[in-house]
């Protein structure tokens, strides 16, 4: 008898995910066809199948500039996205997001110091060869390890994840205070560089960063996958995970892990992006109306990237020479969105007991 | 001015406000100065009048001549300027950031230990400030309101606006040594000195609307996804005209700075024949470092890329920052031997160079 | 063979900075298959306490666990998973997930790394689905369910991990009547299948008329075991339960609550049921039942009839009799 419901649900849900890749395939030429400057679509499409536009400079445009851009938007969608879903079910806490242990305040604060202590802006680049945007992917990336580090270690200690949530508020608390420490005695260019920075960008990316960054989010998103039964099983909530058979503690870990792979990576290339990663499992969960993670990763890998093609497209005002920080974007129109979404729902409460 | 946008706000009237510790009776001095070029002050037979203090503002300041100051306060690298070219440098007696200044003369005053060091400008030491008893503050305004200006003057010590900053013209700014020239009681230092800047400026304006072409320039760098740079009525926008150039955002009316997205950028200026003003990046290898695509442009390419810093402080600052307000013809004649060397054959640059 | 051992069993709390708080201590008991034990006693005795040390969520204070022939401490979280089921009175997190999905979660400890169902594991969930008659619901999401349905359900999940031994704890608190006897057929059938059930509970009528055995704990006694029925006649329950101040109806198994007298005494006749309830109606106003009283009531089914010196008079039902009364 259950044979009969698995089979007619994953035929409806295979069906959902092929009809999801589909749209998410149709955000990505979209984001990609649009831009500041106007490319004709049979210029792109002869870009697609031939590797040339007809015009050099639309070449360079369209391979440097927008397909960086347009994969960078699907990896960082559907990593924030997915970790945001991890945080929020580790400690059911719906308000919980991917930046929740402090993760990006610690690559915040790896960023201020390599600014505001000079290095970003002074001699010792040109003498050490790294390139400046190396430097920054760099000290944000030392900045998150070293919270994740501190986290993990309390992990180990604790029994309560509760706990765990909160000494995270508190690192990012004790970061930002940190770094605003070091802008109050900067110097202007340092601070516009830092302010910047922590607009978020999803086109500043190069083919050799992109090197390093498709593998290692992937690389999460495939751990995201993996974790996601026993995340499941968490869904019962702790006792009842521990009589499963679930180690806690270990579990715990893991997560923790993979979330900063994918936040920390996403923050270290990009600055922080704020709000997608809480707001994006709340709009799966209502839109496709289930919990199981098993479902709702890949529907979040999907949705996210595609969700986030469309933000990175608005932000470039296509058609207008100027452009919208993303981070302005993703919660001026994911803000509205959700409150509609939730307004037709009518509300959480048959999501989450408190 | 370093060349951001920092900007302090304070109203001084004086008028009826000075304190009774002030020694000042009026010296009754009448002023009289001619202002052409610069359109943000004037100057009466007894005012000098500050038409728009900071940006944005809806009245004019009118500051009346009163005794020269002997120990001042300035904010800006560019006010430094003015005042070594009227030879009143010694009675500067605080600055922010000490580090940023270029000039050696001024430099040896620093380490001589007569120019104290204010801390960062954004939140200068007010204790310091008022125990070196100035009796003038030159300041500058971005347009909010700055608690800091308004403590100076609580407690007694006149603070004058400069707007320099806000001039759109070459020659505009330069003409503002005439402002310090009628605090300073230096009036015809000025007016020479301007008249002679002015002279060399025309001529070499003339000598470069000869020149047979006018070479294309891209100005400005990315700032996340941003690029940065001037707009049509800039007062950089202005040199390049001037220089027999054709700033690609020429037609742009307005005289801030504009944030366009890497590809409007690379669509109008990929070809360009000169980036001239990289900001904070002063090797090829570094603007690449920051972001590979700078490298398909063709200024970079066939290495015509330049930047402001030739003459740095030892400490770290600008000299284009500090100078080259008041010395338009200075920059102007960089610019022509920049794009049209074989009109200027045995001219060295002062603030620009080629990037290696 | 039994299922469950506790061989000199201690029980309680070890703090860091304080000393041990012992609860319960060389506690004895074992549970084999197709046995239905209550484990009752005041709140505070320890009950939840023991339930959490055999489950391995706290550790013991001394003495030994055996599951079969296992000790507690050399099996991992997945073999004892796999041997013992909870269900408890705490409601999942997520109510967004569907009844077959949670059932799914059950099979935890067999399933593959990604969770994937194979056949054994949905010959289980069908099975846990059959025994607990929610074919209906299979579909359904959590919050759409009653609180019976939902308990049914969350019994339906430790079915379907297949363990010999289950643990319960208050399974039929805050359901209605009808849920409440569904829920203990339900567990009737189970037990009647091999497995062994652990109740820990308040309810006298699961103690009494579901389980074979009852565990009582009590403060600063040894553990009292035995038949309910035992228990009850040589007065332990009374005692353990601290009932002793209100009596407890050895014959009907109900609990009296003494009700203030008035002074009024009268007799009954009748047919027992009918008797049982006038009885009842009577004393909590305060009428005393006296063989020897002037005022007599005679009851049959639809009837009542109060015959005193002075007058007869009749009644269709108790609540009209009650006003002969004033």
């Amino acid at each position: 008898m259950i044979t009969q419901f698995l089979e007619a649900s994953q035929n409806k849900w295979t069906k959902v995910l092929i009809g999801l890749a589909v749209v998410l395939v149709l955000c990505f030429l979209i984001n990609v066809a649009l831009g500041s400057v106007t490319i004709p679509f049979e210029s792109l499409i002869g870009f697609i199948t031939s590797g040339s536009s007809g015009q050099a400079s639309w070449d360079m445009i369209l391979s440097n500039f927008r397909l960086p851009k347009a994969i960078t938007a699907m990896l960082v969608g559907s990593a924030l996205g997915v970790s945001g879903l991890q945080m929020q079910t580790l400690f059911r806490n719906p308000l919980a997001g991917p930046y929740i242990l402090g993760i990006s305040s610690g690559a915040g604060l790896g960023v201020a110091i390599a600014i505001f202590l000079g290095f970003y802006l002074g001699g010792f680049l040109e003498l050490s060869g790294i390139g400046r945007s190396w430097l920054l992917v760099a000290s944000a990336g030392a900045g998150s390890f070293l919270v994740l580090l501190i986290i993990s270690l309390a992990a180990t200690r604790l029994k309560d994840s509760i706990t765990l949530l909160i000494i995270g508020l508190m690192f990012g608390a004790a970061a930002g205070a940190l770094v605003s420490i070091l802008q109050f005695f900067s110097q202007a260019e340092n601070i516009q560089a830092y302010v910047i920075w922590s607009f978020g960008s999803l086109g500043s990316l190069s083919w050799s960063e992109l090197y390093v960054f498709i593998p290692v989010i992937l690389i999460g998103l495939l751990g995201s996958v993996l974790l996601s039964k026993p995340l499941n099983t968490l869904l019962l909530g702790e006792n009842y995970a521990i009589s499963l058979g679930l180690n806690i503690k270990k579990i715990r870990l893991l997560i923790i892990i993979n979330t900063a792979i994918l936040a920390g990576t996403v923050t270290a290339f990009c600055g922080p992006i704020a709000f997608f990663g809480v707001a994006l499992p709340h709009l799966t969960r209502m839109l496709f109306n289930t919990s199981n993670h098993l479902l709702l990763t890949p529907l979040i890998i999907l949705f996210g990237s595609g969700l986030m093609l469309i933000f990175d497209f608005i932000a470039q005002l296509p058609g207008m020479e100027a452009t919208l920080p993303i981070n302005a974007v993703t919660a001026l129109f994911g803000a509205p969105f959700v409150i509609y979404i939730l307004l037709r729902k009518k509300n959480l409460n048959y999501a989450y007991q408190s | 001015m370093k060349g951001s946008r920092f900007y302090f706000l304070a109203i001084l009237i004086i008028a009826g406000c000075t304190p009774p510790q002030e020694k000042e009776q009026s010296t009754g001095r009448t002023l009289n100065t001619q202002v052409k070029f610069a359109r943000k002050f004037a100057v009466e037979e007894n005012a000098i009048i500050v038409k728009e203090p900071w940006p944005g503002a809806v009245a004019p300041i009118s500051y009346a001549p009163d005794t020269p100051p002997q120990r001042v306060v300035v904010t800006s690298t560019t006010h430094l300027a003015y005042l070594e070219m009227l030879g009143v440098e010694d009675r500067i007696v605080g600055f922010p950031s000490t580090q940023y200044i270029t000039s050696p003369v001024i430099r040896k005053l620093v380490n001589d230990g007569k120019i104290t060091d204010l801390g960062p400008d954004g939140s200068m030491n007010l204790e310091l400030l008022i125990s070196l008893a100035p009796d003038a503050v030159f300041a500058f305004d971005m347009g909010s309101e700055s608690t800091t200006l308004d403590k100076i003057e609580e407690s007694g010590i006149p603070v004058f606006y400069n707007a320099d900053f806000l001039e759109t013209s070459s020659l505009g700014r330069a003409e503002w040594i005439k402002f310090f020239g009628a605090f300073f009681d230096k009036e015809k230092e000025a007016d020479s000195i301007f008249t002679s800047i002015v002279q060399r400026y025309d001529s070499l304006k003339t000598l470069a609307a000869d020149a047979q072409n006018q070479p294309t320039i891209v100005s400005g760098v990315m700032y996340g996804d941003t690029w940065f740079l001037p707009g049509g009525q800039n007062w950089a926008a202005e040199f390049y005209r001037d220089a027999g150039g054709r700033y690609l955002w020429e037609n742009d009316s307005t005289s801030g700075w504009l944030e366009i997205s890497f590809e409007s950028v690379f669509e109008k200026a990929g070809e360009a024949d000169f980036w001239i003003g990289t900001s904070t990046f002063n090797t090829k290898k570094e603007l690449a470092g920051q972001d590979t695509r700078y490298t398909h442009f063709k200024a970079f390419k066939v290495d015509e890329v330049y930047n402001y810093n030739k003459r740095l402080g030892p400490t770290g600052g600008y000299d284009f920052f500090e100078s080259a307000y008041t010395r338009p013809d200075r920059v102007l004649a960089d610019l022509i031997f920049i794009l049209h060397p074989e009109l200027l054959p045995d001219y060295d640059t002062y603030y620009f160079q080629k990037l290696p | 063979m039994s299922l469950l051992e506790t061989r000199s069993l201690s029980i309680g709390y070890s703090q860091k900075t304080a000393p041990q708080k012992v609860l319960q201590k060389d506690v004895s008991l074992s549970i084999s298959p197709g046995e239905i034990i209550s484990l009752m006693g005041q709140n505070g005795v320890g009950k939840t306490t023991f339930v959490k040390t055999i489950s391995g969520l706290i550790p013991k204070l001394g003495g030994e666990v055996y599951y079969q022939n296992d000790q507690l401490e050399d099996l991992s979280a997945n073999d004892l998973a796999r041997r013992l089921s909870i269900v408890l009175t705490e409601k999942p997190y997520s109510h967004n997930i569907s009844v077959l999905e949670l059932i799914a979660i059950g099979r935890h400890p067999y399933s593959n790394w990604m969770g994937v169902l194979r056949a054994q594991d949905k010959e289980a969930i069908d099975w846990a689905i059959n025994e607990t008659h929610i074919n209906y619901l299979a579909d359904k999401k959590l919050y759409e369910l009653s609180d019976g349905q939902l308990q049914k359900v969350m019994i339906a999940r430790a079915l379907a991990q297949e363990t010999d031994l289950i643990i319960l704890d208050e399974p039929a608190a805050h359901l209605d009547l009808y849920n409440k006897i569904e829920v203990m057929t339900l567990l009737r059938n189970i037990a009647q299948k091999g497995k062994g059930i652990l109740i820990s509970t308040h309810d006298m009528q699961i103690s009494t008329q579901l389980s074979d055995k009852l565990w009582l704990f009590n403060f600063n006694e040894p553990v009292q075991q035995g038949a309910p029925e035992d228990l009850i006649l040589d007065g332990t329950l009374e005692k353990t339960l601290y009932l002793q101040d209100y009596g407890y109806d050895m014959i009907h198994g109900s609990i009296h609550i003494g009700m203030p007298e008035n002074g009024t005494s009268v007799a009954l006749e009748g047919p027992e049921d009918v008797l049982f309830w006038t009885n009842q109606a009577l004393r909590r106003n305060g009428i005393k039942i006296s063989q020897s009283a002037d005022t007599i009531i005679s009851c049959s089914q639809r009837e009542w009839i109060v015959r005193s010196s002075e007058s007869s008079q009749h009644y269709t039902s108790i609540g009209e009799l009650l006003t002969y009364f004033g």
